[in-house]
């Protein structure tokens, strides 16, 4: 039994090389996986540095973690916690067939991913206030210490999360737009479930940054 | 269940390989954080009446066997999705962690209890993330096996680098801090801050009693030393004229054991004073270090001018 002779059984969003819809499926999700277990190591390379720098500056971490807003940064955990619940209940949505539905809470969500970024801006805005300029342009000098230490690292960890939730946004609404004409379906929505688990590693990212950045002083 | 148990494994193991490596916590700090993560499970279980994956039971008593079905593996319609309240309920319990982590840094606990529950925190909400949100619980076993290997992986890395940071001299500390000690005292050198350009020590006062004296007279120089965020420490030398060395090293190493009172514990304070004379010109000299000093430190002094005996 060749794969020509299942071809025509299948619907025409699975690739001829798929046995069936559920390999595709398989195999799509299992892709996803690989590349989130690349980001969790990518990431670790930060913590890792974090962790490093703070063990060669510990009092430095102290004057540095006090220019940051706890309350600023718990506002935007929350924010992403509640983007993480919009995701899951618009793929919830999709999969009982509830397209509007769907489409609005992803659209939610690629508005509590611009609320974190303009809480994110008001937070870079203070600091860059302060002379607080990332890498060589740093001129913190009311902070006490080296604090350009601990900024070089706050600014790479929170830029780059930041970059994913930008990068994040447009993938949000891409998939809007497939599912409102069709091409992403109840049946079909392994794109859909693969842009999640994406939104989801963002927020976990998140949840470690927040504490370690601005809780633990 | 299974699979939430690994994950919180998987992850207590990160959280309590950083805590225990770079904090160095008592063992009980480490065992609390594991049984805090089980009974974390074990409520939440409680409360979503599912079966518990860390409940310890009796090889003759397996509990209620569990049959995968086989069937949805290759039906390709996928699992149901999962109910409104589970989603929510996952949710909520992120928020009363969120609430809780950040009661917790409220409270001005010591820096190492406080980055190991913020540690303990975010793992678990982590878990919850991973299990609920991610549809790891209940996935196919190869997304186990990938999300195992990279955890596993990244336990790995922070191991090894962290125990590389922990037997290392700093590249750029040159001497043992002692023997930075021994030569700062010897040559009454002077030096700028702390290694971590925070600004080092601030000395409050050196001060030499009584402020007048004669020969035979005992004098005493106390010196308080305080870094950046914690309160003074106090440190005593007395001394009857004369640099005595045996007394001199003696307090030297009592007084290695000091720490600051910012709860970075793991980084020493050296505070050393010393008397030197001069003609009739006693002066003292204080000196503080940290661990990864490259040289010296802030040097106050006070000098005490002898008066002939009143006799």
């Amino acid at each position: 039994m060749g794969a020509s002779h299942h071809a025509s059984d299948q619907p025409e969003w699975v690739a001829p090389f798929f046995e069936s819809a559920e390999q595709q499926r398989s195999a799509a999700s299992m892709g996803m996986w690989l590349f989130l277990a690349q980001e969790i190591l990518f990431f670790s390379g930060l913590f890792m540095a974090y962790i490093a720098y703070r063990w060669l500056y510990p009092q430095t971490w102290l004057s540095g973690a006090e220019v940051l807003n706890k309350w600023m940064g718990a506002a935007n955990t929350v924010v992403l916690l509640t983007s993480s619940l919009t995701m899951v209940l618009a793929i919830r949505d999709l999969q009982l067939k509830k397209t509007v539905m769907a489409v609005r809470w992803i659209w939610i969500t690629v508005g509590l991913a611009g609320m974190f970024l303009v809480v994110k801006a008001f937070e870079y805005a203070h600091k860059f206030h302060m002379g607080i300029f990332p890498g060589s342009h740093y001129e913190g000098g009311a902070v006490e210490g080296m604090a350009g230490v601990f900024f070089g690292i706050y600014y790479t960890a929170t830029g780059l999360h930041a970059l994913h939730v930008v990068i994040g946004m447009g993938l949000l609404g891409w998939l809007a737009m497939k599912i409102r004409n069709g091409s992403v379906t109840a049946e079909n929505d392994v794109l859909a479930e693969n842009l999640g688990l994406y939104w989801h590693l963002v927020d976990l990212v998140w949840i470690f940054l927040f504490p370690m950045l601005y809780l633990v002083k | 269940m299974e699979i939430l148990l690994n994950l919180l494994v998987s992850f207590g193991l990160v959280a309590v390989g950083i805590c225990f490596i770079i904090l160095l916590p008592t063992v009980g700090q480490t065992l609390v954080g594991v049984f805090s993560a089980v009974l974390g499970e074990q409520a939440f279980s409680f409360l979503k009446r599912e079966e518990s994956g860390t409940v310890v039971r009796r090889v003759d008593n397996p509990g209620p066997v569990i049959v995968p079905d086989v069937e949805e593996e290759h039906d390709d319609h996928h699992h149901e999705p999962a109910s409104l309240e589970t989603y929510l309920g996952v949710y909520g319990a992120l928020l009363v962690l969120t609430v809780a982590t950040v009661g917790v840094s409220e409270l001005g606990m010591v820096q190492r209890h406080a980055i190991f529950w913020a540690l303990v925190v975010a793992s678990m909400k982590a878990s919850l993330v991973i299990a609920w949100f991610m549809h790891v619980k209940g996935g196919p076993s190869s997304t186990h096996m990938i999300l195992g290997t990279s955890a596993f992986f990244m336990v790995v890395f922070f191991t090894l680098t962290m125990a590389d940071l922990a037997t290392r001299d700093f590249a750029f500390a040159e001497e043992s801090p002692e023997t930075v000690v021994k030569e700062a005292v010897r040559e009454g050198r002077t030096a700028a801050g702390w290694s971590d350009y925070s600004g080092g020590p601030t000395f409050i006062s050196v001060e030499v009693t009584p402020a007048t004296a004669h020969e035979g007279t005992t004098l005493t120089c106390s010196a308080k030393a305080t870094d950046l965020y914690g309160e003074a420490k106090l440190v005593e030398l007395k001394e009857a004229g004369e640099i005595n060395a045996e007394e001199f090293e003696a307090r030297r190493q009592e007084l290695i054991t000091l720490r600051w009172s910012d709860g970075t514990d793991g980084r020493k304070a050296y505070n050393v004073t010393r008397f030197d004379r001069v003609g009739g010109v006693v002066t003292c000299t204080a000196i503080a270090l940290d661990e990864v000093m490259v040289e010296g430190s802030k040097v106050a002094s006070a000098t005490v001018v002898e008066t002939p005996d009143p006799t």
